[in-house]
């Protein structure tokens, strides 16, 4: 048993996640929503399912890719992401009694005259209100919003940035709403309608209106309904909501797309009526209606009016929302964490326990799968190589990690590398996924990113150069932590531990150099200087340094076992400075804005890996192995 | 003694030494360009050979810090005698001596980089031509003379540094000399015109508005007339709040104030400086032009301060030329990275020793006339052009943006690529990432727009760059990366083999 357990364990994990490899079905009986949330939409420049959408859309508003009906009650419900966008969508009266938006912040909360704490008997968990119960205190939070928005960034207060969240939250709810439909409208269906209608009528009106010749009072009725759907429309236009009209001619690309509200100008123009418009219509009355038939059957329309289009365009859709169910790392996370656990509990007895690590082993190969399928799969979605944003480098930063873990366990055979794998990759899901928490993680490149050649080698090479900073750094950390507080670390352990890091900072050396200088390349191609002392090259050059430094103190014999690991624990530092502390400093090229949630982390991990290194100068006699050995 | 520098010169300590204060740097460096500015923060902490401490800077900054050039050039000498001293010819070797030259050859690469690079820019419309690129930092004083019979325009220009120097300013073919009498790093200038036309409309509103609420008793009707809008409650409410009422109600608040001459005149006063300050901003946004705008700034500054402006009486900058009709106000230097400087020069021409009289020169105004010799000449200061032997010019922009979104996808200028000296005649494309080398010049795309928000002309901005040692960083790293890989490869190899064979299996001369 304990020689197939480890084998067959990894391939049960392997199966949990298979199977959730598939295209979301929906129940009978029930409104699609599934189906609805293949359909494709542009959003934040790029083409996307409308669950991706609702997905990206709840995380930035209750931080979170579910609703919960009745957050912390016994019969509360969760609605996932594409009910919830169903309801915003088109029963909006619904939709503005759903608990959505969290807010934390006891100011916040007091501005908006809200309870701080839960009231069960309202069903108010005291952290997530919905529309209505904000309402009448909006254009104070307007007010407040705007205040703050003319604050510069680095100035802003904790309270600033909770209220400038709400407000991004808030608009983006609005924005939503008016994707299909004015929130005022009642009926759509018909009122769109008696707008097609209206139009033949209306535009004589206008004509004559203009020429100055007397209106027929039914004609100027017409004028008048579709002066009022303008008015509507012009609104909407105004909050921007994403775009769900596609082109009519097939062969155009997502240039072509349009809003609601424009498409409503060229009718009244004279163009047809949009094949799309028409379905959002009828699924919103099948819905209103609860009518799961009628339901399916619009979007079933659509989707045929759509396959002109391109085969790409659905086929698009469908492959993300099947990601989206998959959540592969998510489910690396849930495995790194299996693993770890494997090896900790090896450690205890290495020798009888053996089992326990090669099941860590297997178990970590499997989870690497998973989290390589889930990076070649957003790779395909976006057409990009792995790291095009912040999010993505930290999945790719865990990746490499583990590859490198998994490399020095074969050569060691000790559980090390499974430890370094497992919590390197646990770590950095955890990061990427508070990091996915502002929104898109696949959104578009601006013009000066738009290259894939540089992205595939600059960004990917200096990527996996942290990677291999971050394992040494995780190494000496091990290192210090095993000598100081267990009597684990025998001579024969330090030695191991030491060349590891070793290998890995030649390794890290030589990856962020060319990362380096291929990014000084790519500034060369683009704005003309090799070199310009940005802040992010800065970094890059500082782990450069750093990892130099290292190698010369050791090929000098400056620095002995203790000293090299806390140089390596040294790199961990710079290396995040370097990742994250440079963005938050709002300067240069690469600032993707100021982070400050993540500056408070970044603070506490700069001080834990101080503390690190004042271990590691600890005179050998407060070492707890070093008893052991004498 | 002689043995013990070298010894020190050559040592790993000192090495380590320098790549620890140079990640020290760095990072300083790095975090300087918060306050200083990307520009500044490079020139002090980078391309310097001490840093130290001056009044105003942060906490965190060190008395003395040694600077990019300092570090730079000892890491040079102690790269090179360390290389001199234990260079072997050994195939273990050949990683480290490769790694180490394509480095001394980056370092090397970026010092003359930042002695021989220039940049500059070519700001173009749709169909305009130039055979000149302009300087972004520094201008020059230009004169021209009439056209000669070949129909082409002559002229000589002086450099900043001759102009802040105040240097006499003679050319052969100028029967004058200039004598430079003032110069200024940065200034604005107004014309009187523009001032009179703008101050006058301001001057009316104001008053207008600051007449409503001349009275107590009027009071209440405005404060019903503002409920209005909502900007306009909200600036009521301020000032409400200013006289210590929090009523939500203000035209409740306004009659009960009306009521209290005590306080009805702190109210109005309170109105009349909120509701003037925001008439100003207005009066300002709404200027057409970038020349309304700025006159219109500065007058909003000077009658927000309650500064009196006598706009029949403007002081004139100098009795002759453009300066006669100009307001001149100097300004302290700007440092920051978006900054822009507009220096400013007032120059007396002498023929002959005798004075013609003395002009303003700034790169706001148009080029003057001096007449000297029976001659037409016309000075102006301009950006620092220089000359290139083809022209370019600017045939179309492209401008896109990601649907419904306002991120870029794609800058590109297609240009005209004219040199009638070799005989070429093209059209080029150029956009980010893909720029145009010739002639030894680099011309990558920077900004672009439109004359008007819709429609109207394109225009583009292309950013020049010369210089000769671009192609060292790129042999630097193909050399490192051909070390680093050596080294690498040949510790793995001895690494992966060690277990199975004993060490000296490895061969060391192959």
């Amino acid at each position: 048993m304990k020689k197939k357990f480890p084998l067959l364990f990894a391939a049960a994990c392997l199966l949990w996640v298979l199977s959730s490899w598939r295209t979301p079905s929906d129940k009978k009986g029930e409104i699609p929503a599934n189906a609805f949330g293949r359909l494709p939409v542009i959003a934040n420049g790029r083409v996307q399912p409308l669950d991706s959408l609702a997905r990206n859309s709840l995380l930035q508003i209750r931080e979170k890719q579910t609703v919960a009906t009745a957050p912390g009650q016994s019969g509360s419900k969760t609605m996932s992401a594409a009910q919830w966008l169903l309801e915003v969508f088109f029963q909006q009266d619904m939709a503005d009694t759903r608990p959505v938006f969290r807010i934390v912040h006891t100011e916040v909360k007091g501005l908006l005259a809200l309870p701080l704490d839960p009231v069960p008997e309202k069903g108010m968990d005291g952290k997530h209100f919905s529309w209505n119960q904000m309402s009448p205190k909006l254009p104070d939070l307007m007010e407040e919003a705007r205040r703050a928005q003319g604050v510069k960034q680095e100035l802003h207060t904790p309270y600033d940035r909770a209220l400038l969240q709400l407000w991004n939250a808030v608009s983006l709810y609005r924005r939503l709403q008016c994707t299909v439909q004015a929130r005022e409208s009642k009926n759509w269906e018909r009122e769109f309608q008696e707008f097609i209608d209206a139009v033949p009528a209306g535009r004589e009106a206008a004509k004559n209106q203009q020429a100055g010749q007397p209106l027929d009072p039914k004609d100027t009725a017409a004028l008048e309904k579709l002066i009022s759907m303008l008015q509507r429309a012009s609104e909407q236009q105004s909050l921007t909501p994403p775009l769900i009209v596609p082109p009519t001619q097939p062969g155009t690309g997502p240039e072509g797309w349009t809003r609601t509200d424009e498409a409503l100008f060229r009718i009244a123009r004279g163009d047809t009526v949009p094949g799309s418009l028409r379905a959002y219509a009828s699924m919103g009355t099948a819905y209103r209606n609860a009518d799961p038939a009628a339901f399916g059957a619009a979007v079933e329309r659509y989707r045929e009016q759509l396959a002109p289009l391109g085969y790409s365009m659905l086929t698009k859709g469908e492959r993300e929302q099947v990601f989206n169910h998959l959540e592969p790392f998510y489910k690396a996370t849930v495995l790194y964490v299996l693993a770890g656990l494997c090896v900790l509990v090896f450690t205890l007895a290495p020798g009888r326990l053996e089992w326990l690590r090669e099941t860590g082993r297997l178990l970590t190969l499997t989870t690497l799968l998973v989290h390589s399928a889930g990076l070649v799969y957003r790779m395909v979605l976006e057409g990009r190589p792995p790291v095009t944003n912040l999010y993505s480098s930290a999945v790719f930063i865990g990746w490499g990690a583990c590859i490198l873990g998994l490399l020095l366990e074969r050569f060691w055979k000790n559980g090390i590398g499974i430890l370094v794998s497992s919590s390197a990759g646990f770590l950095t899901l955890i990061i990427a996924h508070n990091l996915a928490q502002s929104g898109d993680t696949m959104e578009m490149m601006r013009a000066v990113l738009d290259t894939n050649f540089w992205l595939a080698t600059h960004v990917v090479v200096v990527t996996l150069g942290y990677s291999a900073t971050f394992v040494a750094g995780l190494l000496a950390v091990l290192y210090v932590v095993l000598g100081v507080f267990t009597k684990s670390l025998n001579p024969d352990k330090a030695k191991s531990l030491v060349k590891m890091v070793y290998g890995i900072i030649c390794f890290a050396a030589l990856f962020s150099f060319i990362g380096t200088v291929l990014g000084g390349i790519w500034a060369d191609q683009s704005w003309g200087r090799f070199w310009g002392w940005d802040a992010k090259e800065n970094g890059a050059l500082m782990i450069v340094l750093w990892n130099a430094l290292f190698l010369h103190a050791r090929w000098g014999g400056l620095a002995r076992e203790r000293g090299l690991m806390a140089l390596a624990i040294g790199g961990n530092i710079i290396t995040a400075w370097s990742w994250f502390g440079v963005n938050m400093l709002g300067i240069g090229l690469h600032s993707y804005g100021f982070m400050s949630a993540a500056f408070t982390w970044l603070m506490l991990f700069v001080v834990s890996q101080l503390a690190l290194i004042g271990f590691a100068a600890l005179p050998k006699r407060f070492w707890r192995s070093n008893e052991a050995a004498a | 003694m002689n043995n013990r520098i070298w010894k020190f010169l050559t040592s790993l300590k000192v090495t380590v030494v320098l790549l620890l204060l140079s990640t020290l740097l760095v990072f300083l460096g790095t975090l300087a360009q918060v306050n200083e500015g990307l520009w500044e923060a490079q020139e002090r902490w980078f391309k310097s050979f001490w840093v130290l401490r001056k009044a105003g800077d942060l906490w965190w900054v060190p008395p003395v810090f040694p600077g990019g050039y300092t570090i730079g050039f000892s890491m040079l000498i102690n790269l090179v005698a360390a290389h001199i001293n234990r260079f072997q010819m050994t195939w273990k070797k050949v990683g480290i001596h490769l790694t180490h030259a394509g480095i001394i050859l980056l370092l090397v690469g970026q010092l003359a980089t930042d002695m021989l690079s220039r940049e500059s820019f070519v700001s173009f419309e749709e169909g305009q031509t130039r055979a000149y690129s302009e300087a972004h930092r520094s201008v020059e004083l230009v004169v021209t003379a009439e056209p000669g019979q070949d129909g082409r325009e002559r002229y000589v220009s002086f450099t900043e540094t001759a102009l802040r120097h105040k240097k006499p300013l003679q050319a052969p073919d100028v029967p004058f000399e200039l004598r430079v009498t003032e110069w200024g790093e940065n200034a604005e200038v107004h014309s009187h015109s523009t001032l009179k036309e703008i101050g006058t409309q301001m001057l009316t509103a104001v008053a207008t508005m600051k007449s409503k609420y001349g009275s107590a008793e009027a009071l209440p009707g405005e404060a019903e007339r503002a409920l209005e809008s909502g900007g306009r409650t909200a600036i009521w409410l301020e000032a409400l709040k200013s006289v210590g009422e929090t009523d939500k109600d203000i035209v409740a608040a306004a009659k009960r104030i009306a009521a209290d001459p005590a306080r009805e005149g702190a109210l109005r006063k309170a109105l009349q400086t909120r509701f003037s300050s925001q008439m100003l901003e207005a009066f300002v946004n709404r200027q057409p032009t970038m020349e309304k705008m700025q006159a219109a700034k500065y007058l909003a500054g000077e009658l927000g301060a309650d500064k009196a402006i006598a706009l029949d009486a403007l002081p004139t900058a100098t009795p002759q030329g453009a300066g006669q009709r100009t307001l001149l106000i100097p300004k302290p230097e700007a440092r920051g990275m978006d900054d822009r400087n507009f220096p400013y020069a007032k120059v007396e021409a002498l023929e002959q020793g005798k004075s013609l009289g003395t002009w303003l020169v700034s790169p706001w105004l148009v080029a003057q006339e001096i007449q000297a010799g029976g001659k037409t000449f016309r000075v102006a200061l301009r950006p620092e052009r220089y000359t290139q032997p083809f022209s370019l010019t600017l045939v179309k922009t492209t401008h896109e943006v990601y649907p419904g979104t306002q991120i870029p996808k794609n800058f590109q200028s297609r240009v005209l690529l004219e040199n009638t000296q070799k005989g070429e005649k093209r059209e080029v494309d150029i956009s980010m990432n893909n720029p145009l080398r010739y002639g030894g010049l680099t011309f990558y795309q920077h900004q672009m727009g439109r004359t008007e928000p819709t429609g109207g002309k394109g225009n583009s901005q292309l950013q020049v760059v010369r210089n000769p040692g671009w192609i060292t960083p790129y042999l630097g790293c193909i050399i490192v990366s051909l070390g680093m890989a050596w080294q690498f490869l040949y510790h793995l190899v001895g690494f992966i083999a060690k277990p199975r064979a004993p060490k000296n299996a490895i061969p060391s001369q192959v």
